[in-house]
């Protein structure tokens, strides 16, 4: 017989050391995204600085002087110390200065703004189709036996394509062939450009819609075959209901987790659209800088890219905590 | 208990869809590959200029290759930005079609061979409507001779510019400089109040230019696309535009822009690029023109020593090399072969029996025969070292041309390794000579800006000059290209080069494979085109215009 240790002395010990309370863990949390932001993006610019290559020679052209060279690499700094420029970048970062690009010779700001609206038209479009397309055959996956293996090929080929391939072929059949959308460009305009950006985007969400569609069905059929799935089940109570309250509510932690990542990732997926469709939106303007090694462009571009990247993450992190009672007491 | 999967309809339901999904994928990319050796482009075939316009249109749909990067003309060197600099603003001198020269905005004389002077034309205005002045010419010409401008290389031998009267500038030169009037068409006049105004603006999207020519800059926006519109205050009604907009796109992707010209989106696009040949054959909306142009494809040895060192190897290579079938067959017919590092379109108009005489010679001396090419090897030194092509990156035609390179060399016993690089490193190497280290030849492209022969030779076969990679250093030669650079006499710079040609040639330090064609899509509704390289030269967008 054993007494029952009090484990109350312990617990008040360990609330004192370590901070407690679903705030405290959501502040760790933005700290820790903060910390990875600032890594990556001395990680890139740290990259671009290895990569071979002098910015100059596209600059100046090939008939230049050796002076002309010399004096253009001590204007834009790029004979300083690798740190020495990585701490001026992120000094007048910090306070929202992105430096003038090296090649078009204007403001950061200027050249991404329009661009960002466009990508991220994109990236929503995409995102919607991933989230009621993807998660909507997912779950048609995974409750129905008929579809199961229907979703399961058409998965299989959503993520075996390569988005050039899928961009190409859409344009072909729908663009070229049936003349029912446009073959290139964002257009102007909010209505103009949704109808460009149809099929950018379905070409963007067949990869990442794919993987959320494959993950879904596994979740929903895990959850199907639970335990107190089948014993509702045997007792009678409405599919429907079963189907809501205890399959979705439990497959929507990773599903979400599926979706999130694969949104996160849509800005960096993108590119691959941009480039196929002539979108000229940050992802063409990242591909272009980093051939010509344009500093200030390339790294604005990407920090873009690794915030939403954060962000999207750390909301995934902050929202499961909140959904789940289990993560909730254990903070 | 889990639930179970059954192999029912379902299953086979989705191997049908699967099989659906093939088919489909392959019917709508089969439509874009093109059979080899389209039938080749005879050097007759080719046009300069498309039948005039008949009328005007609203809008012209125009494709570049990438988004200009400046409209800064002292630093518009690329494609795209030259393409739209010249058909917005007027230069001194300009040309035709068919690279004939004349007066634009002023005429020349040749006072002494260290003296031009410039007359401007006194009924010439901006667009703004002030008149054009010899201020604003010698403005604009002090203005490139800066060394931080990529054109400034123009105006190496130059002096000083000076206002000299009412309506005239002059040009006095350091040395004489027959060069330098040939690339005036590339030298274009800016409004100096406006240009002073906008500072480190000009030529960006926000800070505009000011110039004289048949467009005006309407908008650009940055990103998306770029707009003209038609001055209709222009000074020479000859060169009136016919088109009242012209908006340009700059779609990059090869396949991207053939299914937008195909699709009827994008009207024209000059550079279209041999890849793309095949495909936009079929194209129904509308026609490829192949026209004369001073571009080619070439490889040059680069460096001093090391295995290609040795003169028999490079002989060798010479005669090894297809030209006719690398133009066929990697060029899709759009390429000719090409047997001199000078080539054929650049031979000045009045000069062409001469030059072609010399080159007849050379066509001899390097036609296609493998087995003289054998032996040369089997003479030569060569041991067996892998020779090093270096070759740009991301380019379809570049590899294919580098495989077929690599394989008939290989017929006449020559090991070769291709090493493709970023266009970054690439483009340094072009200049550079420590990039350079570890390549024994590159595949390069080339072409001129001047519509004169002393431009390339200049640049490639100086001691100390950017092109010049194996140290060349002939002091007979030397003097006959500084002598030719400062004649002014057609008939005698011709001999001079002729000669300076057999020199160099001699060394086998280029080893001249193709000329390649300016390549043109235009939509059928439309006519009227240039499509020679002088569109890079002239505002040659103003001549495109209704069909009907």
């Amino acid at each position: 017989m054993t007494a029952t240790t009090d484990v109350t002395p312990v617990r008040a010990m360990r609330a004192a050391v370590r901070p407690s309370g679903i705030g405290a863990r959501i502040a760790t949390t933005v700290v820790g995204a903060a910390a990875t932001v600032l890594t990556a993006s001395f990680v890139i610019f740290a990259a671009l600085s290895l990569a071979p290559g002098d910015p100059v020679s596209l600059l100046l052209g090939p008939h230049a002087t050796d002076e002309a060279r010399t004096a253009k690499r001590a204007e834009l700094g790029l004979d300083d110390p690798l740190l020495v420029r990585y701490w001026h970048w992120l000094t007048d970062a910090l306070q929202g200065r992105f430096g003038t690009s090296f090649t078009y010779r204007e403001g950061v700001t200027t050249l991404i703004g329009p661009r960002l609206e466009t990508t991220l038209l994109l990236v929503a479009m995409a995102a919607v189709l991933i989230v009621v397309v993807g998660i909507g055959l997912g779950v048609l996956g995974g409750v129905s036996d008929r579809w199961s293996a229907v979703v399961s090929a058409a998965t299989g080929l959503g993520i075996a394509v390569p988005t050039f391939v899928a961009a190409s072929v859409l344009i072909s059949v729908f663009a070229v062939q049936l003349g029912w959308f446009p073959t290139f460009g964002a257009g102007d305009g909010l209505l103009d450009s949704v109808w460009h950006l149809v099929l950018p985007a379905l070409a963007l969400s067949v990869g990442y819609g794919a993987y959320v569609t494959q993950l879904t069905a596994a979740a929903v059929r895990e959850e199907a075959g639970k335990e107190h799935v089948v014993t509702s089940r045997g007792r009678g109570i409405p599919h429907r209901l079963i189907l809501r309250r205890h399959v979705l509510r439990n497959a929507a932690l990773p599903v979400m987790t599926a979706s999130g990542l694969a949104l996160a990732g849509l800005v960096a997926g993108a590119l691959v659209v941009e480039e196929a469709f002539g979108i000229d939106g940050i992802g063409a303007l990242l591909v272009k800088s980093v051939s010509g090694k344009d500093y200030p462009v390339v790294t604005a571009v990407s920090l873009i890219i690794v915030v939403v990247f954060v962000v999207v993450t750390t909301v995934i992190d902050v929202a499961q905590v909140l959904l789940d009672p289990r993560q909730r007491r254990a903070a | 208990m889990t639930v179970s999967k059954r192999m029912s309809g379902g299953g086979r339901a989705a191997w049908w869809a699967g099989l659906a999904c093939a088919t489909f994928v392959l019917a709508a990319c089969s439509g874009d590959s093109g059979g080899k050796g389209d039938q080749p482009v005879k050097s007759d075939d080719l046009v300069s200029s498309m039948s005039p316009a008949k009328g005007d249109v609203d809008l012209v749909k125009w494709n570049l290759d990438s988004e200009p990067d400046t409209l800064d003309p002292a630093n518009a060197a690329t494609y795209p930005s030259g393409t739209v600099v010249k058909n917005l603003c007027d230069p001194l001198l300009t040309v035709d079609a068919d690279y004939n020269l004349s007066p634009y905005l002023a005429d020349y004389e040749v006072v002494d061979p260290r003296t031009i002077v410039f007359t401007v034309r006194d009924d010439a205005t901006f667009w703004d409507g002030t008149p054009v002045t010899a201020e604003d010419v010698a403005f604009s010409m002090q203005r490139y001779m800066k060394p931080d401008y990529i054109l400034s290389f123009v105006f190496a031998n130059v002096r000083s510019v000076e206002v000299t009267g009412a309506n005239q500038v002059t040009v006095s030169f350091k040395t004489p400089d027959e060069l330098f009037i040939n690339e005036m068409p590339a030298i274009v006049i800016l409004e100096k109040a406006f240009t002073e105004r906008a500072g480190d603006d000009l030529g960006t999207p926000s800070g505009g230019i000011m110039c004289s020519g048949p467009f005006e800059l309407k908008d650009w926006t940055s990103g998306r696309d770029l707009t003209i519109t038609r001055n209709d205050a222009y000074w020479n009604a000859d060169r009136r535009a016919f088109a009242k907009t012209v908006q340009f796109s700059w779609v990059g992707d090869g396949t991207a822009l053939t299914q937008a010209l195909a699709a009827g989106e994008i009207d024209g696009a000059y550079e279209i690029s041999a890849a793309a040949v095949p495909a936009l054959r079929k194209a129904t909306v509308g026609r490829l023109t192949f026209g004369p142009s001073m571009q080619s494809t070439n490889l040059n040895i680069a460096n001093p020593g090391g295995v290609l060192g040795d003169p028999k190897i490079r002989e060798a290579m010479q005669v090894a090399i297809d030209r006719e079938s690398m133009a066929d067959v990697i060029f899709n017919g759009a390429a000719a072969p090409v047997y001199t590092a000078v080539t054929p379109e650049t031979w000045p108009n009045d000069q062409k029996p001469a030059y072609q005489a010399a080159y007849d010679r050379w066509a001899e001396t390097r036609a296609y025969d493998p087995a003289a090419g054998k032996s040369l090897v089997a003479e030569s030194g060569y041991d067996g070292t892998r020779i090093v092509l270096a070759i740009q990156a991301g380019d379809e035609t570049s590899s294919r041309a580098a495989q077929l390179i690599q394989q008939q060399l290989k017929a006449v016993g020559l090991q070769v390794r291709i090493q493709s690089f970023p266009p970054l490193v690439f483009s340094q190497a072009g200049y550079d000579a420590t990039k350079r280290k570890g390549m024994d030849v590159m595949l390069t492209s080339n072409f001129n800006g001047a519509h004169d022969p002393v431009e390339f030779i200049g640049f490639s076969f100086l001691p100390g000059s950017p092109y010049n990679y194996t140290d060349l250093d002939d002091p007979q030669l030397t003097k006959l290209i500084e002598d030719a650079r400062q004649t002014f006499d057609s008939d005698q710079r011709a001999q001079m080069l002729i000669e300076a040609q057999d020199l160099y040639e001699a060394d086998n330090d280029v080893i001249p494979l193709v000329s390649t064609y300016t390549t043109t899509f235009l939509n059928d509704r439309l006519t009227g085109a240039v499509t020679s390289f002088a569109y890079w030269s002239m505002p040659a967008l103003a001549y495109v215009g209704a069909a009907k």
